[in-house]
């Protein structure tokens, strides 16, 4: 049985990228103005020369051979070659940029998750007081300040004006430590675009737990727990809580999957980051469909784990779920 | 005797609704795996008629198919195998496009108004609606025909500018009932329309549904889990078990001497409003409860909570015969568990 | 007869509404006695739900307000501290819901909940309460209670999962187990199983059953005493033989009166009770019942006085002398909708 879900996700997930990456090949020949070769062969380039470059990029085969063509340099041969920089391997960059942004999104998720489920419990237990109506509107602030802004304004605090202040000292210059080299560079180098990057999540994580364990106390089974003489800190964690993170586990899902998958784009460019968001970015400047493709496979196989892995959270919340 | 000869001379006429071996078999738990999932059969060989002006009664718990069957013979659900044969027609095989010139003809009542009617639609529209999409009239013909339905349900013609949550739940259910009347259909099913109601409500629907019977001749297959509802509603009564029928008879008959053990623990079973002794039926206590149809027992459904099962009924499944008196049980040993 | 086990004088509660408080309940006084059951008969909104969680502290404080006064073994229990309630709920008194689908933690285990109940009351070990749940469920008539102990809600039947809240409001002994139509949501079958139950339990725990209930037959197979509510008030109280021998109250009449008979002659139309019961901020002044009352008389339109006699009483101007007259003298069916 176990098996049969797991290749019943693996079907699924290559259904996906498949679908996805037609549907980017497509787009991206339909669009005017993308045709690669006049780009690669520059400005009033001779039709001889256009010519050329089609031949030599297998640009003027039919597009199924040319899709065929480009999976397999993809997955296979993986020397998939980007059109603009001749020299720049796809799968090699991807590969380089992912730790970047894994280091990024982990980090932040780690951030926000704590920090949704701390505002969201504590406004929960001491709904509609003052401090749950201060948490609301703090939470409502972090959400509605953008992240470009508030990335901007931490660089000039720390990295300008007050850098050589107690507060900000530690701050090491903008960009990316690696792991292995040095942990707590690593750390350092990140702390911020963590806090810059969950902050606004913390907000929306915190309102919409809230809003779901207050939901969950109208239900009978709260007035039951109630009545069994338990204290109201257990009804709140050991009861309500549990149900009320069926919610919030399926937006985490979606926006892992999403921020892994390029969305951290203006945090990682606002601190000098190089991982797949500034990647597919600049490769989208420039139309260059290899390292476009590349990084929408690499995004859509992290949509399709994260939302696996949010299924299966569902079946350890929710006995219900265990039976189907 | 006479009161239990009386549903005899509905059976001189032709039925208005003739079901024939009727069946629904729902999978579930499918997967993409071919051969993955299990078949649940809701509705297992159902047979029989509704003769017209009469009201057939359909009790049993929850899970035995009365609904399914119900929503079956509206055609809401596809159906398995069998005939629905309405005023000559077997509706069963007909496409949805096919359909459309009968669906007029049956209509249902539901469980929960409040559901069934849209909440920002004057009480006016809702019922005219169905007047409009089956051109029956012009407008000042639906006009004229609203303040006659709303007369039939006893509810003020001042009503069809009201929207419907200003109602309570009674007067939902009359507009509910009101618009199930709208086409002059030839069979209601009506699916539990009291239960949702408090006890003082619910006889004011029971009688309700007693004068559309008397006053529009209508035939309606009423659906409840209360038998005494029933019993006062229906001429005929069938009793569904685990989605076959255990018995159906003329109601004074079935009450008074209910031969399939299983009617005989559904009508001890309910507590009697009376502190008379003399009132109160012997129970018999069923054990365990209704297995899933998914997995249904041997032979006779009913014979692993059956106080009177023999051998026999755990082999072979017995099938709807009829007895002298006029009505038909599914049982190898009717009457078997008389206490008098 | 002893102290009663529960003494409720004056109890009114209201909710906060858009235009000042509602009142839901007005003015209810009963007593609940050793080892008795107290059937509270009401239709929806009748407020016989209410009036017993606030009993357990369990109306939101910031929305209701709770007057008089109720005592539990003599102690009151309005004016308790949160602790002090919370120890006797489930421990003393005992809830069980109308809906055995919701009315359990769907994530947790039904042992798991049990066991929960009992380690908030004892100093049991976990071993030990999950041993006693297994006991308990035994008990409740569940065939095999070591695979049902740790099974999920959602994984038995209505009846089953009725038969595990009834063992876990016995965990602690309660001597008072509130029973919220607990049989409402099930079928006849089941519920006969569960109303038998219920009176074995009773006879073997001794414990008292306050049970709430609009069905008139399990009233008169499970009662000892019987309120009758309608609006928020008491309209009537005696005990159980002498309301179905003799009803005082209108409206306890109609209740009577509406349901259909399951055996002898099928009447042709049945006493119903004309409209539907006032909304809690819509309720008449005067006698509440009067717009739906078939005896209704002008002097309905002042507070009914509530006559009293032979332990039993009624919230009606209607006395004695003239009781049966009016009860079936009234051949007129007033069937229309008010």
């Amino acid at each position: 049985m176990m098996l049969a879900v797991l290749l019943q996700r693996l079907a699924q997930m290559l259904f996906v990228m498949f679908g996805i990456s037609a549907l980017v090949f497509l787009i991206f020949f339909a669009t005017p103005g993308s045709d690669p070769a006049a780009r690669i062969a520059g400005k009033n380039a001779a039709p001889e020369t256009l010519l050329a470059v089609r031949h030599d990029f297998g640009l003027d085969r039919p597009l199924p051979v040319q899709y065929v063509v480009m999976m397999k340099k993809l997955f296979v041969t993986q020397d998939l070659v980007s059109f603009v920089n001749r020299g720049l391997k796809v799968v090699p960059a991807i590969i380089e940029a992912t730790p970047v942004t894994l280091s990024l999104v982990f980090g932040a998720a780690l951030f926000w998750v704590l920090g949704g489920l701390l505002v969201g419990i504590l406004a929960a237990a001491c709904r509609d007081s003052l401090a749950d109506r201060i948490l609301m509107i703090l939470s409502l602030t972090g959400v509605a300040i953008p992240v470009f802004w508030l990335g901007e304004m931490t660089n000039l605090l720390s990295q300008n004006r007050l850098h050589d202040t107690l507060f900000f000292s530690w701050v090491p210059a903008l960009g990316y430590v690696p792991f292995r080299a040095d942990p707590i560079g690593w750390f350092k180098a990140l702390l911020l675009p963590w806090l810059t990057l969950s902050l606004g999540f913390i907000g929306i994580y915190g309102r919409v737990l809230r809003a779901n364990i207050v939901e969950t106390y109208q239900e009978d089974f709260i007035r039951t727990a109630r009545a069994k003489g338990i204290s109201e800190t257990r009804v709140l964690l050991r009861h309500a809580l549990r149900m009320s993170l069926v919610p919030f586990v399926t937006m985490f899902g979606l926006d892992f999957g999403a921020l892994v998958g390029g969305g951290a784009l203006v945090t990682e460019v606002i601190f000098g980051l190089n991982g797949v968001g500034k990647l597919t970015y600049d490769s989208l400047q420039s139309l260059d469909l290899p390292v476009i493709m590349a990084s929408v496979m690499y995004a859509s196989f992290f949509v399709v784990l994260a939302n696996a892995v949010v299924d299966m959270t569902y079946v350890v919340l929710d006995p219900r779920m265990r039976s189907h | 005797m006479t009161a239990m000869q009386a549903p005899s001379t509905f059976q001189e006429t032709r039925p208005l609704l003739r079901v024939e071996a009727l069946s629904k078999t729902f999978v579930v738990g499918k997967t993409f795996i071919p051969g993955s999932g299990q078949s649940v059969r809701a509705v297992d060989t159902v047979s029989f008629d509704v003769f017209p002006g009469e009201t057939l009664g359909l009790v049993g718990e929850s899970g035995c198919g009365k609904s399914t069957l119900g929503r079956c013979l509206m055609r809401l659900h596809d159906v398995s195998a069998g005939r629905i044969v309405l005023d000559g027609v077997d509706i069963a095989p007909l496409s949805p496009r096919q359909l459309r010139p009968y669906r007029r003809h049956m209509q249902m009542i539901f469980q929960d108004p409040a559901a069934s009617l849209n909440p920002r639609r004057r009480v006016g529209d809702l019922l005219a609606e169905p007047l409009r999409v089956h051109n029956m009239a012009s407008r000042t013909g639906i006009a004229q025909r609203l303040r006659e339905l709303m007369d039939i349900v006893s509810l003020p013609a001042a009503f069809l500018d009201r929207y419907p949550h200003e109602f309570s739940g009674g007067q939902r259910q009359r507009i509910g009932i009101a618009r199930a009347l709208a086409l002059e259909p030839k069979l209601i099913v009506a699916d539990e329309p009291v239960s949702a109601l408090d006890v003082s409500v619910q006889a004011q629907i029971v009688n309700l549904f007693s004068d559309l019977r008397k006053r529009l001749q209508l035939t309606t297959l009423f659906i409840a889990h209360d038998l005494s509802v029933v019993r006062q509603v229906s001429e005929r009564t069938a009793v569904m078990y685990l989605g076959s029928i255990a018995e159906i008879g003329p109601t004074d008959l079935l009450f008074r001497s209910p031969a399939h053990p299983y009617t005989q623990a559904l009508l001890s079973a309910i507590p009697v409003p009376s502190v008379a002794p003399a009132r109160r039926r012997d129970r018999i206590l069923l054990k365990g409860e209704i297995p899933s149809p998914a997995n249904p027992p041997s032979g006779c459904r009913f014979h692993p909570r059956c106080p009177a099962a023999q051998e026999r009924c755990k082999t072979e499944r017995p099938t709807l015969t009829g007895l002298p008196d006029g009505r038909q049980v599914a049982c190898h040993f009717p009457f078997s568990l008389q206490t008098a | 007869m002893s102290a009663p086990l529960l003494d409720v004088r004056g109890l009114s509660i209201s909710f906060a509404g858009r235009n000042g408080p509602i009142g839901v309940i007005e003015d209810l006084s009963f007593q609940v006695h050793e080892q008795e059951t107290l059937c509270i008969v009401g239709e929806s909104g009748s407020g016989k739900t209410v009036a017993l969680l606030s009993m357990l502290g369990l109306l939101d404080p910031l929305s209701s307000r709770v007057q008089g006064s109720a005592s539990f073994k003599g102690k009151d229990i309005l004016s308790a501290s949160r602790e002090t309630l919370r120890q006797l709920r489930g421990r003393e008194i005992a809830l069980i819901s109308q809906d055995p689908m919701t009315a359990m933690t769907p994530v947790h285990t039904i042992g798991w909940q049990i066991v929960e109940q009992i380690r908030a009351h004892t100093d049991m070990s976990s071993r030990a309460a999950w041993n006693r749940a297994i006991e308990l469920l035994g008990e409740v008539g569940i065939a095999n209670p070591r695979m049902i102990v740790g099974q999920y809600p959602h994984q038995l039947s209505g009846g089953m999962r009725q038969r595990a809240m009834i063992a876990m409001a016995l965990s602690c002994n309660p001597s008072l187990l509130i029973a919220d139509e607990p049989t409402t949501a099930l079928d006849v079958t089941v519920q006969a199983q569960v109303l038998d139950l219920l009176r074995r339990l009773r006879r073997d725990f001794g414990s008292s059953i306050v049970l709430i209930t609009h069905d008139m037959g399990v009233v008169a197979e499970m009662a000892d005493r019987v309120l009758v509510m309608y609006a928020g008030r008491i309209v009537e109280h005696g005990p159980c033989e002498a309301i179905f021998a003799d009803a005082w109250h209108p409206y306890t009449w109609g209740l009577l009166d509406s349901i259909p008979p399951l055996d002898g002659p099928r009447p042709d139309r049945l006493v119903s009770i004309p409209g539907s019961p006032p909304q809690p901020d819509k309720r008449p002044p005067g006698c509440v019942f009067a717009p739906r009352c078939r005896a209704r008389t002008a002097i309905c339109a002042e507070p009914p006085p509530r006559q009293a006699a032979n332990g039993r009483d009624a919230l009606c101007f209607i006395d004695y002398a003239d009781r049966q007259a009016r009860r079936f003298g009234l051949a007129e069916n007033m069937d229309q909708p008010a």
